[in-house]
């Protein structure tokens, strides 16, 4: 089921375009990546998102129905660019940021003390927000974000600045979240995370969406027929009856064993190659080079700026 | 407007732990009320001191017609040249010498010279004794006797008495040096909280945005409610100071006074001395006491006699509105700065027309009901210090009424623009400010 639609979304700064009509679909309960190269226009689409801007033209639907200004409270927000007040307690903080979501003091305390636990901060309550490392700060940041129960967390960049431990506890957090039927937008160039964590991901290039859908969707998309096959056998045999359907692209050979990366150059059905193998030896392992998700983004970047280039 | 209500009390409590307000808090009264106090003191002090003047007298015109005044005792010096005094000045003992050379009939001219501050008291004491006794002497040559030049001498004394254009007697009890202490430091104190709190959105703004809380505050809230929440919270805080303020310096002050100056301190309830005055001699009594009690004294004394309900209500009207219109362009100023150092180029265009109206303060006062008064009070970006200045000294209802409209438009205004500016500055970062730039994002939404 659909939970946010953006339809059309285009939105102007003076003489520069920041999104040009995208349009993305954000399936509910489900981890939507938003990605794209610096200045591709993500930051816009999130603050258009939580209200922040309004666009020039486009429609944003929530769960079907037009996004409201009372929305507001269904979202998290943790930005980029973020920070606390310096002078002010922790726990006022976040009681502070949580009122703000419309929560009552009573709920907010509830809340804030129990997150607090949760992360093993109980003590930094007391401290002023300017006293804390980056890293601390970083998860008050994002207990703010979530302390409302937010329909809705958009995430910018959530990893930024957390050592690999707090990070794979935000990981847990947003994994955890989403199994609860939170749907969260994750706007990174940490790719790895995407992988780990997206189930679809829109690509947005100077202010244009160019792929959108499920991460194994994309993969496939963008796999190339490209098969790495490991046997042991006559590899001059198989190299002297290859057809110009196969071309090697890698091969190693080791104690009898022989690695190969091959493409097929042809649409061929890969039984075909599997059979012309089988004829060479013994098959160990036959596996389809997937690409990653860094490999895609490049590839994808890329060729979006030559085609504009070419235009 | 709930949320409003959550920014203010973030911003009113915040702000009322801070050490410096309290600490300002404090101080700011104890300074205020030093401001008065050490000068009287200081007065009084002075006062009690006795100063030796010697009068080398050349022309023997002053005789025994001098006599002491205040703290200067005089002694004339006979038998003796400047140059002769001057070289034996330091043993002598003596704080000042007053010259009066032979030349005075043409000249008209003489010298004090000493190694103290001559103050223009005993200026005018000796230039009133010579001139009185230079006037006796041509009248003696002329033939005119003692006893007629004492008959003719009189002195008249110039007393101002208001009316109202149907002529009746204002109930007036002080002075127009008075009302001037009065329009002095009612304008002084708008222009301080204004200034003071106005920066104070600026900086606070700045602080939001350089700390890059904005942009989580602006997805829960809408802009013109953070701005106006802020606005409300520091203006509230300010005000809160402000009352702190007047009640400790007052109190403070009215302390000195009843141990420090006894003498001044009358505590005559007003109606008792309004009957002993009476209405026909009300002018002459009036400005016969002011010519006899001392200018700093009559701080003290001040207090009395203006219409305080205009006066106070007109001072909350217009320090609110003042502070709202300047906060307001402060709150649209921040939004776009977002580096601490550029705040002080930013300040100064904006509080032009607050100093300007400062440094005019000395024409509004001495001329209420003149032209640059009359369209200071008006413009709503000077009105606010212009008007308290005039308040005093009497203002047709209408002026102030047309002057309160103004203003209050004007911050509608300025609230509403500054929130399109605020909305737009807040979220950009590390563009620099152009006219252009501000222009069209005033004509874009």
């Amino acid at each position: 089921m659909t939970g946010i639609s953006i339809q059309n979304i285009t939105k102007r700064f003076s003489h520069t375009v920041a999104l040009n009509s995208v349009s993305l679909e954000i399936p509910q309960g489900s981890i939507y990546g938003l990605l794209g190269p610096n200045g591709a226009g993500k930051t816009t689409c999130i603050r258009i998102l939580t209200q922040i801007l309004q666009p020039d033209s486009g429609t944003i639907t929530l769960y079907n129905k037009n996004l409201e200004p009372d929305d507001i409270t269904k979202f998290g927000y943790l930005p980029e660019e973020r920070g606390l007040y310096k002078q002010m307690y922790v726990g006022e903080q976040i009681m502070y940021f949580a009122s703000l979501k419309g929560m009552s003091k009573i709920e907010a305390k509830q809340e804030c003390n129990f997150w607090l636990q949760k992360f093993n901060i109980e003590q930094w309550k007391h401290k002023k927000a300017g006293e804390l490392s980056k890293g601390m700060q970083q998860k008050i940041q994002f207990i703010c974000a979530i302390i409302h129960k937010p329909e809705i967390l958009i995430l910018d960049e959530p990893f930024s600045g957390f050592d690999p431990i707090n990070a794979d506890i935000i990981k847990q957090e947003i994994l955890q979240l989403k199994k609860l039927g939170t749907t969260i937008i994750l706007s990174t160039h940490n790719m790895n995370s995407v992988e780990e964590l997206c189930d679809s991901i829109a690509l947005i290039n100077a202010s244009e969406k160019i792929i959108e859908g499920s991460v194994s969707a994309i993969k496939k998309q963008f796999a190339k027929n490209i098969y790495s096959i490991t046997f042991s056998g006559y590899y001059d045999k198989f190299l002297a009856t290859l057809t110009t359907s196969y071309k090697i692209l890698e091969q190693i050979q080791n104690n009898g064993e022989t690695t190969i990366l091959i493409e097929l150059t042809e649409e061929i059905p890969t039984n075909n190659l599997l059979t012309h193998i089988m004829t060479c030896g013994n098959i160990i392992d036959f596996s389809q080079i997937i690409p990653n998700m860094h490999d895609i983004f490049i590839d994808v970047v890329k060729n979006s700026q030559s085609t504009k280039l070419h235009e | 407007m709930n949320k409003i209500r959550l920014i203010f009390i973030r911003e009113c409590s915040v702000r009322l732990r801070k050490r410096s307000y309290i600490l300002m808090s404090i101080l700011g009264p104890l300074l205020l009320a030093a401001i008065v106090v050490i000068p009287l003191l200081l007065k009084k002090i002075d006062k009690n001191t006795v100063k030796q003047v010697a009068i080398i007298d050349e022309t023997y015109i002053l005789g025994e017609t001098i006599k002491n005044f205040e703290n200067y005792r005089f002694t004339i010096i006979q038998d003796t040249t400047l140059e002769d005094f001057r070289k034996h000045y330091k043993a002598s003992g003596y704080d000042a010498v007053v010259f009066i050379p032979k030349n005075i009939y043409s000249s008209n001219a003489c010298i004090i010279y000493s190694h103290v501050w001559i103050d223009n008291a005993l200026k005018a004491y000796i230039g009133y004794v010579l001139r009185r006794d230079l006037e006796y002497m041509a009248l003696l040559k002329e033939k005119v006797t003692i006893e007629t030049i004492k008959r003719v001498s009189t002195p008249v004394f110039v007393g101002v008495q208001k009316w109202t254009k149907e002529g009746e007697y204002i109930d007036e009890e002080i002075s127009m040096t008075k009302k001037s202490n009065i329009a002095m430091i009612a304008a002084i104190i708008i222009y301080l909280f204004v200034f003071m709190y106005g920066v104070m959105v600026l900086r606070g703004v700045i602080e939001e945005k350089t700390g890059r809380v904005v942009e989580i505050l602006v997805s829960s809230v809408k802009p013109f409610q953070l701005m106006a929440g802020k606005i409300i919270g520091i203006g509230t805080v300010g005000l809160i100071q402000f009352i702190v303020w007047i009640v400790l310096t007052f109190s403070i002050v009215y302390g000195a006074q009843v141990v420090l100056f006894p003498e001044t301190y009358t505590p005559t309830p007003l109606p008792e001395l309004q009957d002993s005055l009476g209405n026909n001699n009300h002018s002459l009594l009036q400005l016969q006491s002011d010519t006899n009690v001392d200018y700093a004294i009559n701080l003290f004394q001040s207090i009395d006699g203006v219409n305080w309900t205009i006066m106070l209500s007109s001072f909350v009207f217009f320090f609110i509105f003042g502070y709202l219109l300047y906060a307001s362009l402060f709150a649209a100023i921040g939004a776009f700065i977002d580096n601490d150092s550029e705040t002080q180029q930013f300040v100064i265009p904006v509080t032009i027309p607050l100093m300007l109206t400062l440094f005019l303060l000395g024409n509004i006062v001495a001329n209420p009901s003149g032209d640059i008064a009359l369209w200071l009070s008006f413009i709503p970006f000077t009105s606010p210090i212009a008007m308290m200045a005039r308040l005093p000294f009497g203002v047709p209802y209408w002026h102030i009424l047309l002057s309160a409209c103004i203003l209050i438009l004007t911050c509608l205004i300025s609230i509403i623009l500054s929130a399109k500016l605020y909305r737009t500055g807040i979220l950009l970062y590390g563009k620099k400010i152009r006219l252009q730039t501000i222009i069209s994002i005033l004509m874009k939404n």
